[in-house]
């Protein structure tokens, strides 16, 4: 037995919705599966496809810049079990739809609710956004305005 | 095959209930519908409980307060739309004769706020904040306006509307009018929903009873057709709660679609309606139902309550009863309270909310994950 507190251990936030490194999160993505059969491509590692229930799918990285559908503004904490900041910040969460033909996926906007809007370029982070088992960080997404975007965030 | 009937309905008023049992609840609701069609529980064949967050077995522990007479009532479970999933199956087992007559109820038990989330999304969807069912509203209203100009009083007169309605409805949760000036100075919740444009998670329950018109000339009711009643999941993308990947597609939404399969089961369309009651979670969503289900062109839905059409006296009056801006929404009862007040309009008992002549009815739900139901009936000539 090491008498050394264990590295924090890190797990995504759903099983096969990112690919890479959890430790070093420069290089790892959002994963998505391309149909095949209709063309269309959607988030996460899937069975079968959810538009035309095709077998034929294909696992790729998903782009991580995309550009802002829609908006609104979170003006209350979500409800339990999300862990609200107290005293709730207000955050606007976004359909994006992310470059190179990807899918449209939803995440929370890290920027001021002013910021937000639609035609905006947005880049996907990757961050530690809640605590899963006791010292293990569980890794998500949220969007950041690109402009303000810098890698070594990650 | 012929078309079921609508032989009795009844309903609690939807509100606040504390201290009432839900069984309570169920118990009135089903006493008035049997009243309604003049028939005692015993003649009862098969039921159908709809309810979202209540216990396993809640049909079977309301049949412990009604009487054990031996039949089936499975709990029937489908977000908001979970009543209308349950209708629907009353209505073919009386069509196929597997049934004589059938009881369709519903029942919830709801705190205000936003819903509890676990239920109805994934754990990682919840610690990610994306659980605020409002939120996806929203988000569809942002774009609605960006693409078509569609503005924040047009949506405020919706709840306006649906308040003023709600006045006159003794079942309503909310019985007071509000003004256009109350609904923009609520309080922001998600841009661009107001408190006011929100409907409320609340308490009670409905009940109809479905038979065959042979089968309901035997009672001393006022039956009423089922023209059509049709549950669907949505094809991709969702338009609403719940979703967390919606690429755009060339399919029609789950309004649409499901509506479009009533239209032509009831062999009509949206331009023979005289009444409907349609999912107006807030209100925008009441804009949105106007274009996809056929009332308004795409885009022209803003312009349809400004005008005033579906006002009580207008050209197609939506939510005579409040809709749930007004009665708010016990899940698993909601469909069925649509269905009460279009079956009252369609018999003339609609009170101070009387459509003068509504033959033909619309209601509509839509809940997580996509479920959607469209139910179209029709006087009996």
């Amino acid at each position: 037995m090491s008498s050394l507190p264990a590295a924090p251990g890190r797990i995504a936030f759903a099983p096969d919705f990112i690919s890479g490194d959890l430790v070093h999160l420069g290089s790892a993505r959002l994963l998505g599966s391309r149909c095949h059969n209709c063309g269309i491509v959607l988030f996460g590692r899937r069975h079968r496809c959810e538009n035309c229930s095709s077998k034929r799918l294909e696992t790729e990285l998903l782009s991580d810049a995309g550009t802002i559908y829609t908006y609104t503004v979170q003006r209350y904490p979500p409800p339990p079990p999300f862990p609200a900041s107290q005293p709730w910040i207000a955050r606007p969460v976004a359909w994006v739809d992310l470059d190179a033909r990807g899918p449209r996926i939803l995440g929370p906007v890290d920027c001021s609710p002013e910021k937000a809007r639609i035609d905006m370029r947005v880049a996907v982070r990757l961050r530690p956004a809640w605590e899963g088992a006791p010292g293990e960080e569980v890794i998500a997404f949220c969007f950041t305005p690109l402009s303000h975007y810098r890698a070594d965030l990650a | 095959m012929s078309k079921a009937v609508i032989a009795g309905v009844g309903m609690t008023r939807f509100g606040r209930h504390p201290n009432r049992h839900y069984t309570d609840l169920a118990v009135e609701a089903i006493e008035a519908a049997l009243e309604d069609a003049g028939m005692e529980f015993r003649h009862i064949q098969q039921a159908f409980c709809s309810k979202v967050y209540l216990p396993s077995a809640t049909g079977a522990r309301v049949m412990e307060r009604m009487g054990r007479t031996g039949i089936s009532c499975p709990d029937v479970e489908g977000a908001c739309g979970a009543a209308a999933a349950g209708l629907r199956l009353a209505v073919n087992m009386v069509e196929a004769g597997q049934c004589e007559i059938a009881l369709a109820f519903g029942v919830e038990k709801m705190p205000k706020g936003f819903m509890p989330p676990e239920n109805l999304y994934e754990k990682w969807q919840c610690m990610l904040g994306l659980s605020q069912n409002p939120q996806y509203w929203a988000l569809n209203a942002r774009r609605h306006m960006h693409e078509y100009g569609t503005t924040e009083i047009q949506m405020a007169m919706v709840a306006v509307k649906g308040h003023r309605n709600g006045a006159l409805n003794p079942n309503a949760l909310f019985q007071k009018e509000i003004t256009l000036e109350q609904v923009l100075a609520s309080t922001l919740v998600v841009d661009p929903l107001r408190l006011f444009m929100l409907c409320s998670p609340d308490d009670g329950a409905a009940a109809a009873i479905v038979c065959s018109s042979e089968t309901a000339r035997r009672f001393d009711c006022k039956p009423v057709r089922v023209s059509a009643c049709v549950h669907t999941i949505s094809k991709f993308p969702l338009l609403n709660a719940s979703a967390y990947c919606a690429t755009p597609t060339d399919n029609p939404t789950v309004f649409a679609a499901t509506a479009a399969q009533a239209y032509e089961l009831a062999g009509l369309g949206p331009g023979d309606l005289d009444v409907a009651e349609v999912q107006d979670s807030d209100a925008f969503s009441e804009i949105e139902c106007y274009e996809e289900l056929g009332f308004c062109a795409k885009g022209e839905g803003g312009r349809l309550i400004e005008e005033g059409a579906t006002d009580i006296g207008g050209r197609l009056p939506v939510n005579p009863s409040g809709g749930l801006q007004a009665r708010g929404e016990p899940l698993g009862a909601s469909h069925y309270g649509q269905i009460f007040e279009i079956v009252q309009q369609l018999r003339g008992q609609a009170g101070a909310r009387q459509i003068e002549g509504a033959k033909t009815g619309l209601a509509q739900v839509y809940g997580a994950w996509g479920h959607c139901g469209v139910s179209i009936l029709e006087r009996l000539s």
